[in-house]
């Protein structure tokens, strides 16, 4: 007879890596990667655009929107390295969120700028 | 805003868009991941190697054709709008980059169904912004 029986229910592998943890977080909740990409993306825009608005009366949005969009996809490309963590479709919004806003700080630019 | 603006801005946002995008696909390559931007079918139809390649040519040939043309006495230097036919290459990255990112947010499907209408506004809105724009510094006028 066995001195101690575990629980039946499916436990970490707390040995295998931190990485689990979160893979099986995105696995149950599908919404977990991209809530946290989008969590990273208004963080440094609302942080850096109000911050700029405060020191200096004006707020430059096409450039918050671009360094947070990079700032973004440089998180979301390590997380391609561990199956479960990102798919492809969230993947390829980040890249194209990344192009569009720098298509509108090239368009925004007045002479002599960018 | 000037010819060396616009020609300017336009080599920029596609040089910059096929940077991000060949940037992430080379991570991919390199660090054998599990997700893959390069599986995607929308990004690979002839935006990475192809356009490089076409902004490639286009520069070069636009630079000999700089290097070849003469100004003789008394010309008129702007009467045609050649600059813009030497790189034309590069608003037709635009336009294809652009409209890549349309089909991955909203789907591909023809038309205007769905919410791919606003990005549709959107690039509408744009092309009428770069027609003008053209309009105003081969004439040299105002558009407002």
């Amino acid at each position: 007879m066995a001195i101690y029986s575990p629980p039946l229910i499916d436990t970490l592998n707390a040995s295998a890596g931190l990485d689990n943890a979160l893979v099986s977080i995105a696995g149950s909740v599908p919404a977990f990667t991209p809530m946290l990409l989008i969590f990273v993306w208004l963080t440094i825009m609302i942080g850096g655009y109000i911050k700029e608005k405060r020191r200096l009366g004006g707020a430059d949005m096409p450039m918050w929107c671009t360094i947070a969009s990079v700032g973004t996809m440089l998180v979301a490309l390590p997380l391609t390295l561990t199956v479960g963590l990102i798919d492809l479709t969230t993947l390829s919004i980040v890249i194209v969120v990344t192009v569009m806003s720098g298509v509108w700080l090239f368009f925004s630019r007045n002479r002599n700028e960018v | 805003m000037g010819q060396i603006q616009l020609i300017g801005s336009f080599f920029m946002i596609a040089i910059f868009a096929i940077a991000i995008i060949s940037y992430t696909s080379n991570f991919a390559d390199e660090n054998d991941v599990a997700i893959d931007i390069a599986d995607d079918i929308r990004v690979t139809d002839s935006i990475l190697e192809s356009e490089i390649d076409s902004v490639r040519l286009q520069t070069n040939s636009s630079g000999q054709a700089f290097s070849d043309s003469t100004i003789e006495s008394g010309d008129e230097t702007s009467t045609t709008g050649g600059v813009f036919k030497a790189l034309s290459g590069t608003f037709t990255s635009v336009g294809k980059i652009l409209t890549m990112g349309k089909n991955v947010i909203f789907g591909d499907e023809q038309g205007i169904s769905g919410p791919g209408i606003a990005l549709t506004a959107l690039g509408t809105f744009m092309a009428t912004l770069i027609i003008l724009y053209t309009w105003k510094t081969w004439a040299g006028k105002s558009p407002d």
